[in-house]
């Protein structure tokens, strides 16, 4: 308790957003999921019992059992290993995504924003633009076009299409922030206008970015699974996508194989939907996702 | 042309805004001049471009105005003819502004103290230990108690006249010349008004500040002014000392402010209202803009822009019948 009035102290508006945070159990819920996720994915060698590449060719379909926990696929890969192994995949590429969509995002927000006029009336075509396709399908032919199919690409592709959303956001931040007394205040005492953008605009600017940031998590994860499973991802990772893939001939026959993978993306996605909404409540943020 | 004791000189300024509507003339060809250590205030109603003219002085009006043409000198250097680098340096520096809105003008997510160490740090090059001994030193100058911890505070820890007093500390924390303060009151109830005024005279004592006050409330400028300009739709209509004018108006639209005014003394039934709304400035009236609401006006007044002139030494007026006129208040 006394280290939370610490707290207040010091950052009055971090204290009572994680108050509001708190209030409501569903945002717990999402973020302790999405903390599991993380240290699943952080210690993804110390839990996994085994190699998750590793074929283990007497012990094809196999249920679960003491030896392998969530059972065996089709080439006898260890399902709860491959599951495991998999978070790091998923977070990974989501994560590198997000970075390339806030970066491109915050530039071009910011840019066409705080300068206004015809610079952001031709940036802004070019976001409705992106924003009339659905990113999933543009996705799917960016990444069929493509020879090399790594990780690296596929998070690379994901940032660069999604950028027009994080635009939006921050251009819209940009624009109400610009206009406030304290934006004034600041250039009235001299101040630049990087550091009128840097100072006094971003830092006011981070629930909605935050907020969306965890969502598109979210979206990146789902993409990167669906791609897997066309089997357009990377084909030497070890994807959630894939192993539904594989599992998919042998639903009747071998449940688990797609099953676990699958709850895995739903728990996943599920948590930080849940912790987007809270952060969203907390924060107390107006955004809007198609 | 430099005149001895001249601080701030304006001439034919003109700020136009360009909106969809059409091109507002916030300012229309104003004149305005100000000595060292003097206290001027610019007084009329809500948008008659007397907060323009104070931002135009820092070149910050807002987008989509313009200063369209005129020339600002300030210490004899024309400000409208600076690089932006260059104005930055003059900004907080040697001109500061007060704003309207102190709930607003301290960025919500830094310290209080940290905000006034920023600004000092934009212009002097001091150590970190000798800018938190300034940040407190400005703070205590404002009358504000218990500075050191108050300055680790934020924003909505502070109360509205607090801020304003922070605000204020801000603004003299690089020691500027001239200090433009443009509705530091409105925001404030009475008796935190009384305490700002108090403030701001005493500033100027202590340091012989030179201060442009903006406000529509006649009563701050008597208290604080030597002298007062009226402006009304973008002109400025009378510029005098405070004595004249309150004693001794020229223009009819000073009669008519001074006489919305409740006073302690005289039982008044109902206030005396001027007529009509405050003209478009898109489209202003022709002639003298004050015509269709003025109780005086004549057929010429319509015609014609009255051209401002010295009815009296240091009093000048831009009305036809300012000669004619006997304007007496109460």
């Amino acid at each position: 308790m006394s280290k939370n009035k610490v707290q207040a102290k010091k950052a009055g508006w971090i204290y009572t957003s994680w108050r509001k945070f708190k209030r409501s159990k569903a945002s717990l819920a999402g973020a302790i999921i999405v903390a599991i996720v993380v240290l699943m994915a952080a210690f993804a060698p110390v839990i996994a019992p085994k190699n998750p590449r590793r074929l283990h060719f007497g012990a094809v379909n196999r249920p679960p059992s003491p030896e392998f926990w969530l059972g065996t696929d089709n080439h006898g890969r260890d399902v709860f290993s491959f599951v495991v192994w998999g978070s790091r995949v998923s977070l990974l590429v989501a994560a590198g995504a997000v970075l390339i969509e806030l970066v491109i995002g915050l530039v071009i927000g910011v840019f066409a924003g705080y300068l206004g006029g015809k610079m952001d009336n031709v940036l802004m075509r070019i976001t409705d633009l992106f924003l009339t396709l659905p990113p999933i399908v543009l996705l799917i032919v960016a990444v069929s076009m493509l020879r090399v199919r790594s990780i690296i690409v596929i998070m690379a592709i994901m940032g660069i299409l999604t950028w027009p959303w994080m635009t939006r956001v921050v251009r819209s931040q940009v624009m109400s922030l610009k206009e406030l007394a304290f934006v004034e205040s600041a250039k009235s005492m001299g101040a630049s206008d990087l550091r009128v953008i840097f100072k006094h605009i971003l830092p006011n600017s981070l629930s909605p970015i935050v907020v969306l940031t965890t969502l598109d998590l979210a979206w990146f994860i789902l993409y990167e699974a669906t791609l897997s499973f066309l089997g357009l991802g990377d084909p030497t990772a070890v994807s959630w996508g894939t192993l539904i893939n594989s599992g998919r001939l042998y639903l009747t026959t071998a449940w688990w194989t797609s099953t676990f993978p699958g709850l895995a993306v739903f728990f996943t996605i599920l948590g930080l939907n849940l912790l987007g909404d809270g952060l969203r409540d907390a924060l107390d943020v107006k955004i809007g996702r198609v | 042309m430099k005149t001895e004791g001249r601080l701030l000189e304006i001439r034919g300024l003109r700020v136009y805004f360009y909106t969809a509507e059409g091109v507002v003339k916030a300012v229309d060809d104003v004149d305005l001049a100000m000595n060292k250590g003097e206290a001027l205030g610019l007084v009329g109603e809500s948008g008659c471009g007397k907060s323009t003219i104070g931002l135009s002085i820092l070149r910050l009006v807002p987008t989509p105005g313009k200063i369209v043409s005129g020339s600002i000198s300030f210490d004899g250097e024309d400000l409208t003819k600076k690089s932006e680098d260059d104005l930055r340096k003059i900004r907080g520096a040697s001109v500061a502004m007060v704003f309207q809105n102190p709930l607003s003008s301290f960025n919500p997510v830094f310290r209080v103290g940290d905000q006034i160490a920023e600004a000092i740090a934009l212009h002097q090059r001091v150590p970190k230990s000798e800018i938190q001994k300034l940040v407190v030193e400005s703070l205590d100058k404002v009358g504000i108690p218990d500075c050191k911890t108050v300055a680790k505070h934020y924003p909505h820890e502070y109360s509205g006249g607090m801020r304003q007093r922070a605000m204020t500390a801000m603004a003299l924390s690089c020691r500027p010349i001239l200090l433009i303060a443009d509705e530091p009151t409105t925001a404030l109830d009475v008796t935190i008004q009384a305490q700002i005024l108090e403030l701001l005279k005493e500033l100027r004592k202590q340091l012989g500040l030179t201060v442009l006050l903006i406000t529509h409330e006649l009563g701050l400028v008597a208290e604080l002014c030597e002298k007062v300009a009226i402006m009304y739709a973008g002109k400025i209509v009378e510029y005098s000392d405070v004595l004249s004018i309150f004693r001794n108006p020229k223009h009819p639209y000073t009669f008519a402010l001074l006489r919305s005014v409740p006073g302690l003394e005289a039982v008044v039934e109902r206030f005396h209202v001027i007529k009509g709304n405050v003209p478009s400035l898109v489209e202003p009236p022709s002639g003298c803009r004050f015509h269709p609401r003025c109780d005086y006006a004549i057929a010429e007044c319509a015609a014609r822009e009255p051209e401002p002139f010295e009815i009296k030494p240091g009093h000048r007026v831009a009305c036809f019948r300012a000669e004619a006129l006997e304007l007496r208040p109460n």
